[in-house]
């Protein structure tokens, strides 16, 4: 066989991509019109996989749109979100933001609503959470759609609590440690079962803790009071969790997912995940003891409990529209699709939180997911674990720093709690 | 001398073209951003050096300057010496040569991450092979993710188990050049295995021990990936190195003033350890051949 010469290369390699381009159609995909997302992976998996399907599907097809969508991590998301915003234009036609992230500062990088909102309204607007519209609002001005809430429930593998004689799970904070003291153990198997996990790169679980025991992380009114009782009871507890080896002990490196997977291998025994995580919990693919995992709400302290007090933190993701995108009245319409009650509903079914209250009364979602009515409750009664502004990084990273410290036993609780006092108050905003 | 003309010039510029484009006008970009105080949503304002002045009083930034010194030259220093000793071994030949080369070099084709996430499992308190065998023999636990000399030093053993390949290859290339005559001669004189190895293969390979020793250092000084998927800096910010300072600063606080501040303060401090053996490859090296 001869060897081809280079003339002879790059005459074929022309003549190929002449052809080619010749034979080029315009495809009926390049004739619709592209629609850039930017969000996690879960907005793109609830809006179109799931028992209620793609429920974008007749809107893109109606609208002759296809929609990219671009999924990053927590971090990643709004480092792109906001570099995208703040060029000259931008193909970006919705941004999902999560709660803290919308601060002031940001803001004026988006659309304005209101002008949508008086030529083509979402349906039922009232019945969408109006603390959560209130978050991504601006000087009287709403500048985002509520689209996801996670709010956190306590989650038990069951199997371990009949294994240590346990008839029913804690009921307040109070019997958390004597409950995780019992299920630190070693299964028959050699699994090392360890009472407690947390999100020890997050502050989320801590101030649960602490809400539970009567304190708080940051007030509404922005007063960081971490050196308070409360949250120096919380990370009493941790403390002595860790000390006794109830918690796994790379617990500051594990991850959300290290987490999850250790749920579903049999080394945790009980954590706090946002409701939907049951699904994957007890997913009989990838959990060992599918079908065993339960949830009930946070724990609450003794008195919140015979108050009847819900402890529950939320947090949740708005649809922005960035003022340089190209297909703003494309989006407009995007977000109202996604925001029917039909769609809230089945985006729900696949696996959202709904943020209109109707949603927890649909039957179909009552039948298919066995949680609602009680996420409904918590709903009700969650809370942002911090409000927004604009150091907010700055104070979870401290936040996690101190609790760390605390709980590797690095330094008591007492100094870890003023230290997040002392470090903290001078980044909130001056009310 | 050949002739340095206008065809010449021509045929060089889009290769230096390339360069200013891609490394010079950024930098130039990133080294006037640490000048001014910029985040997302507001346009730059200059403030002098007052980024400097923040990362410098910044104990997070000491601390990460000295985790950053400490473990390269732990890797590099290691790297080097793990690779003159395999590098021996193979001059002095090996069973299966080819076979046990590919194995040497083999770490050097795997991804960062997916180095690090097998140590990371591999040493897992909790269900990690490796760790569960050391635990077997009575060994001592490496509590990676707890304490931070443990951590630093398994981010030192993977970087250089990572990088190892680069170093081996430059000084086994380096060693099979060394003529063979002058052992011979050596020999000959009396001369024993030290002095042979002192005044013959050293001065041999000097060259390419610095050449190795440059770009460990300027490569290892970008150390992130490693610590970033081990252990993130953690536990409460005690294995932070440069880069993932930098991260924080530019990405998490989306402060882009300091992230462009440290940024060209690691630029200084790697251009400065670089320059020193850059300086010593020049007079020990490359000038006797010029």
């Amino acid at each position: 066989m001869s060897r081809l010469d280079r003339r002879q290369f790059v005459a074929g390699a022309l003549a190929g991509t002449s052809v080619a381009a010749l034979g080029a159609r315009p495809s009926r995909a390049q004739s619709r019109t592209k629609l850039t997302i930017i969000s996690h992976r879960v907005h793109q998996q609830t809006a179109t996989e799931g028992p209620a399907g793609d429920v974008t599907k007749p809107w893109t097809d109606k609208a002759n749109a296809t929609l990219e969508w671009v999924t990053l991590d927590l971090n990643a998301i709004h480092d792109r979100v906001f570099r995208e915003a703040g060029l000259s234009a931008s193909d970006v036609a919705v941004s999902f933001v999560l709660n803290t992230r919308a601060v002031p500062e940001v803001m004026g990088m988006f659309e304005s609503l209101e002008p949508y909102m008086a030529k083509a309204p979402i349906e039922d607007f009232g019945d969408i959470s109006q603390g959560m519209v209130g978050a991504f609002s601006n000087r009287g001005a709403r500048l985002g759609v509520p689209f996801r809430h996670a709010v956190n429930a306590f989650h038990y593998n069951e199997t371990f609590l009949k294994e240590r004689g346990l008839d029913r799970p804690p009921q307040v904070v109070e019997e958390l440690l004597d409950y995780a003291r019992k299920l630190t153990y070693t299964r028959p198997d050699g699994t090392r079962v360890h009472g407690w996990g947390f999100q020890a790169d997050n502050y989320s679980d801590v101030v649960k803790l602490a809400r539970a025991s009567g304190g708080d992380f940051i007030t509404d009114d922005y007063k960081c009071v971490a050196d308070q009782p409360g949250m120096i009871k919380a990370l009493g507890l941790i403390r002595t969790m860790y000390s006794e080896g109830l918690i796994p002990k790379n617990i500051t490196a594990m991850k959300q997912n290290d987490l999850i997977t250790a749920m579903q291998t049999g080394q945790v025994a009980m954590t706090y995940f946002p409701f939907g995580r049951t699904v994957l919990f007890n997913d009989p693919k990838s959990s060992k003891f599918p079908g065993a995992f339960k949830l009930g709400l946070p724990l609450v302290g003794r008195e919140q409990l015979a108050k009847g007090e819900v402890i529950a933190t939320a947090e949740f993701w708005g649809m922005m529209i960035p003022k340089n995108s190209r297909h703003k009245d494309l989006a407009w319409e995007l977000i109202r699709e996604l925001s029917t009650k039909e769609n809230t509903v089945k985006t729900a079914i696949n696996g959202n939180g709904p943020i209109r209250s109707s949603a927890y009364a649909d039957p179909r979602l009552m039948e298919k997911v066995s949680y609602a009515a009680l996420e409904a409750k918590a709903l009700k009664a969650a809370r942002v674990p911090m409000p927004a502004f604009t150091k907010a990084a700055e104070a979870k990273d401290i936040f996690v720093e101190e609790m760390q410290a605390a709980l590797l036993g690095l330094q008591t609780p007492e100094v870890s709690g003023r230290n997040m006092t002392r470090r903290i108050q001078p980044l909130l905003p001056t009310t | 001398m050949r002739k340095f003309g206008l065809p010449q010039f021509a045929m060089l510029l889009p290769t230096q073209g390339l360069l200013v484009a891609i490394i010079a006008v950024p930098s130039a970009y990133v080294l006037w951003l640490s000048f001014n105080e910029s985040s997302y949503g507001s346009a730059p304002s200059f403030v002098g050096f007052a980024n400097y002045e923040a990362i410098w009083n910044d104990r997070y930034f000491w601390r990460a300057l000295v985790n950053t010194l400490v473990v390269i030259n732990i890797i590099v220093y290691g790297e080097l010496l793990l690779a003159f000793l395999i590098a021996a071994v193979f001059v002095k030949g090996v069973p299966f040569r080819r076979l046990m080369l590919a194995v040497v070099l083999m770490p050097y084709a795997i991804s960062e991450v997916v180095a690090v996430v097998i140590w990371k499992y591999l040493l897992d308190p909790n269900v990690g092979s490796l760790a569960k065998a050391m635990a077997g023999l009575g060994l001592p636990e490496i509590a990676w993710a707890t304490n931070p000399t443990h951590g630093l030093g398994l981010v030192s053993l993977i970087s250089i188990w990572l990088h190892l390949p680069f170093t081996f290859i430059l000084i086994y290339a380096a060693m099979l050049s060394v003529p063979r005559e002058l052992y011979e001669s050596a020999r000959i004189d009396g001369a024993g295995g030290w002095q042979s190895f002192r005044h013959i293969t050293l001065p041999g390979i000097m060259p390419a021990v610095f050449v190795a020793l440059i770009f460990r250092y300027i490569l290892a000084f970008r150390l992130f990936s490693e610590v970033w998927l081990l252990t993130s800096g953690g536990p409460a910010r005690t294995t932070e190195v440069l880069a993932i300072y930098l991260y924080k600063q530019s990405f998490t606080y989306a402060s882009f003033g300091k992230g462009a501040a440290t940024g060209w303060v690691m630029v200084m401090v790697s251009g400065l350890i670089a320059a020193v053996y850059v300086h010593l490859l020049y007079r020990r090296g490359f000038r006797r051949d010029a």
